[in-house]
């Protein structure tokens, strides 16, 4: 059962209307508990795969069972020691080779039980007084941790978020426009994953294929643009469609997930770009990196004028780590650095133009679309530049880029960032001028109406795809994370 | 939402996606008839559409055209006295000429090429050139179960006194993986009831009385047979054969082995180890050729072999890299044993198929045969091997034209 299949989506429409039998948080836990055990246990095939990530769960309950009975004085080596042997089940390439378990083990989704853990731990602590304090019990733990929706790859649920709605007396709402509308997403979800993310995968591989073929230069110019364009936007389609098809099963089990994606190539800046982009991820470290970050240098640096500064190498931390996340390898160690690099080019930029043209004429200048045009395509160019080192290894980096000179790969650069200007920019144009056209009940396009045509549309090109053509589609990128 | 709209959205809703649906099928089927346009003229004129047992299937001294979707090109079938698609009549053989007879299917044939762009119309001259003298190919081939009868090997093994009667001073014998997979049994060779061309599910072949819609209908759903009749007539609209073509297209090499050999069956060939019923496969095929080499030992003509790969099987070499459990030279090897040891000769050009980027492109994505640019890269490597010394009266006069690149012409 792959993560987006037509099989996963109809497990998640089962376990939603047996969920939906009764309103009692028991039953619905119940539920949760069986459907995330029963996919667990289809995912991994043989229980001795299973025993290294039970074990870091129980290890991680140990740690926050521990503190919850007052052992604030080990909170920072409980902390410490649950990212140790994250990192070291992860198999993170700085760590000597015979320290890892020379067995295959099932590491699906140990990313996210990572975050989850490690916010109760943080969490746990954090500024509560005793009477406010909660426990949480092992079930609880395990339905947060593991909940099916969000195990495979997230989004990054807070605890109290997912108490709120899982052992609510009263559940969250379902009527038949909430169901609509949710069928409608999965739907949507659907389609991006297994139609558009699995032809913007072949764009990208048949740029890769043909750029180091011996073709005139204006032929590998192009191959490079399809090969450097096609892959942030199926990245796109392939995440966002999977979060789609898991926020709308979660809340057709009366669970609201937190939104994962905001357009992120309607960002106008690269700053802009990371809160539309894997948000729940972002807040996470931003809540957990950059903001203790911050408070630990501004307590050390009094200076009033460096003030602002410290933001940027936060930042630059922050997102470093983030690109660091992705994966084991040297790659993302690059990755990281030019997450880092963008975002803490990005923020100086803002401060120095600040103080260059006062900050009303910088609000001015954000607000102009021109600059905010030419922003967009930036912001999607660098990001499309930084993507080599996010899915591909040093081998075939070096074949990209000694591919073509450099001169070919400053034209490649430049017609991207104009293009993408170009055409993001009549994209919002078309976007804002067909949600003008309005019905007493809003706009025409996101009428029940107009939903239902395309959501039609969307389901019978994606079954055709799927069921009847049989077209694979590449499996959901983020869940090797 | 007042209450009166909330019910009539009940009935509304699923009207509005029933119609969606209706719009996106004829808009997709009379887009794709616009964009990928099919022509057949003539074609009963050609071919013998109902002959049960498949050997008239060609008619002599006939002309058609044809063109399917996936080709730009309406080509033209024209057929001599004896049926066969050579270009011209078959006259005495003119002395100080030597004569090359091919046999084989419908890759040999042309199918859906014009006829000056198939191997077999390009080779004479260049067999000629190379050899410093004059050489003549007579094409014998036949559609195989697309166009002019169903077993093309059995054909040429029961009217082999007409490959003799074209006087060959060589049976240059062209096998693709499809003629083994099609290979009959003996039991299925001779059975009255083979079919002809591909079959026409509304040809006239039934009971006389056509039957309704409903009771076709009903009758599928109590055979069990309602999902295939649904996936036949899926099959033979163009906006599936068009979305295929695209597909298939699109990918890249790799993506498209990747998803070949994924497909089960049709990729059995690829296996190293073939399955029971692939070997029973490669045992009809076997006693095909074992007949037909023999008929030519018999006759004492050299007889060649040469193995010409699918479209996955010339990706497959050309990316020199595949799947565990699949290599696909096996197929060729054990044609090879089984020509050599049944004393035939055999010529290899898959090796040659290395040489070239991407040789999947030249062939009808959904179709798999050659289109004209896969056609003259067979042209090529048949030119080379034949010339290279296996045939020694073929043996190039001049070193091997070391200017002939792979590639696209």
């Amino acid at each position: 059962m792959d993560s987006a299949s037509l099989h996963f989506v109809l497990f998640g429409l089962i376990t939603a209307a047996l969920s939906n039998l009764s309103r009692s948080r028991v039953w619905r836990s119940n539920v949760l508990m069986l459907a995330t055990l029963t996919f667990v246990a289809i995912l991994a095939k043989s229980v001795s795969v299973l025993i290294p990530p039970a074990a870091f769960l129980l290890f991680g309950y140990g740690a926050l069972a521990l503190r919850q009975r007052g052992w604030s004085r080990g909170a920072a080596w409980s902390i410490s020691a649950v990212i140790f042997v994250y990192v070291w089940l992860r198999k993170y390439t700085f760590l000597p080779e015979r320290f890892f378990l020379h067995f295959p083990y099932f590491t699906l989704g140990l990313s996210y039980v990572f975050f989850r853990v490690l916010h109760l731990l943080i969490e746990d602590g954090e500024g509560a007084g005793p009477e406010e304090k909660r426990h949480i019990g092992f079930v609880p733990y395990l339905l947060y941790t593991l909940n099916f929706t969000t195990l495979v790859s997230g989004p990054i649920q807070r605890y109290d978020e997912f108490e709120r709605d899982q052992f609510a007396v009263l559940p969250l709402p379902l009527g038949p426009k909430v169901i609509g509308l949710q069928l409608e997403r999965i739907i949507r979800g659907f389609f991006k994953v297994n139609v558009l993310a699995m032809l913007l995968h072949m764009m990208q591989e048949n740029g890769l294929e043909q750029l180091p073929q011996p073709v005139p230069v204006e032929r590998k110019v192009l191959a490079a643009i399809q090969l450097t364009v096609a892959y942030p936007l199926f990245l796109y389609a392939n995440f966002s469609g999977y979060i789609d098809i898991v926020i709308a099963l979660a809340r057709l089990m009366r669970i609201q997930l937190p939104e994962n994606f905001d357009r992120p190539f309607s960002a106008s800046s690269f700053l802009d770009f990371w809160n539309r982009w894997h948000i729940t991820l972002s807040k996470w470290l931003k809540t957990y990196v950059y903001n203790p970050l911050l408070m630990v240098l501004m307590r050390r640096i009094s200076s009033s004028s460096m003030e602002p500064f410290l933001g940027v190498i936060c930042f630059f931390v922050t997102f470093f780590l983030i690109g660091v996340w992705h994966g084991r390898t040297s790659e993302y160690i690059v990755f990281g650095i030019l997450q880092g690099a963008g975002v803490a080019i990005n923020k100086l930029w803002q401060l120095c133009l600040t103080r260059i043209i006062g900050r009303k004429a910088y609000k001015d200048l954000a607000k102009n679309a021109i600059y905010t045009a030419f922003g967009r395509g930036l912001t999607f160019s660098w990001f499309a530049f930084t993507m080599f080192w996010f899915w591909a290894n040093w081998k075939q980096i070096g074949t990209i880029f000694s591919a073509i000179a450099v001169a070919p790969w400053f034209a490649v650069w430049l017609v991207m960032w104009f293009g993408t200007t170009a055409v993001l920019a009549m994209w919002e144009l078309l976007r804002t001028e067909l949600l003008k056209i309005r019905t007493k009940e809003g706009p025409a396009l996101t009428s029940r109406y107009a939903l239902v045509v395309y959501t039609t549309t969307m389901a019978v090109i994606a079954l055709v795809v799927t069921v009847v053509l049989n077209q694979p589609a590449p499996g959901i990128v983020y869940k090797a994370f | 939402m007042e209450p009166t709209s909330r019910r009539r959205d009940w009935v509304l809703l699923p009207a509005v996606s029933i119609l969606t649906i209706c719009l996106l099928a004829i808009s997709a089927e009379l887009l794709s008839r616009w964009l990928y346009p099919s022509t057949q003229v003539g074609l009963q004129n050609c071919f013998a559409m109902d002959d049960p047992t498949g050997d008239a299937a060609v008619k002599p001294n006939s002309v058609c055209w044809e063109q399917i979707p996936e080709s730009s090109l309406k080509v033209e079938y024209r057929f001599n006295r004896r049926g066969h698609r050579a270009g011209a009549e078959l006259s005495p053989k003119p002395p100080d000429t030597y004569r090359i007879v091919l046999i084989g299917s419908s890759f040999t044939q042309g199918l859906f090429v014009p006829r000056e762009k198939t191997f077999a119309a390009l080779l004479p001259e260049e067999l000629s050139k190379k050899t410093g003298r004059k050489i003549e190919v007579y094409n014998e081939a036949t559609g195989g179960k697309f166009r002019g009868g169903p077993f093309p090997t059995q054909n040429s093994a029961q009217h082999f006194d007409a490959v003799l009667a074209a006087q060959p001073d060589l049976i240059l014998w062209v096998i693709t993986p499809t003629d083994v997979i099609n290979a009959p049994s003996k039991e299925k060779a001779d059975s009255p009831h083979r079919g002809t061309l591909q079959e026409d599910p509304r040809s006239a072949t039934g009971s006389a009385k056509p039957r309704s819609f409903w009771s076709n209908f009903r009758a599928s759903i109590a055979k069990g047979t309602f999902g295939e009749r649904l996936k036949s007539r899926w099959e033979e609209t163009r906006t599936s054969i068009v979305l295929k073509h695209l597909l298939i297209a699109s990918e890249s090499q790799d993506e498209y082995i990747k998803s070949y050999l994924r497909n089960g069956d049709d990729a059995d060939f690829l296996k190293t180890k073939p399955d029971a019923k692939w070997q029973m496969q490669l045992q009809y095929f076997d006693a095909e050729l074992a007949e037909i080499t023999g008929l030519a030992k018999n006759a004492g003509v050299n007889l060649v072999a040469v193995f010409v790969p699918n479209r996955p099987q010339a990706a497959m070499i050309s990316k020199s890299d595949w799947p565990a459990g699949y290599d696909p030279f096996t197929l060729e090897d054990e044609v090879r044993d089984s020509v050599v040891s049944d004393g035939g000769h055999f010529i290899d050009i898959l090796p040659d198929y290395r040489g070239i980027p991407s040789p999947e492109r030249d062939y009808f994505p959904v179709d798999g045969h050659p289109d004209a640019d896969g056609q003259a890269i067979i042209f090529r490597f048949l030119a080379k091997e034949l010339t290279s010394g296996t045939v020694p009266a073929l043996k190039a006069s001049t070193p091997p034209d070391i200017a002939m690149q792979p590639g696209r012409q």
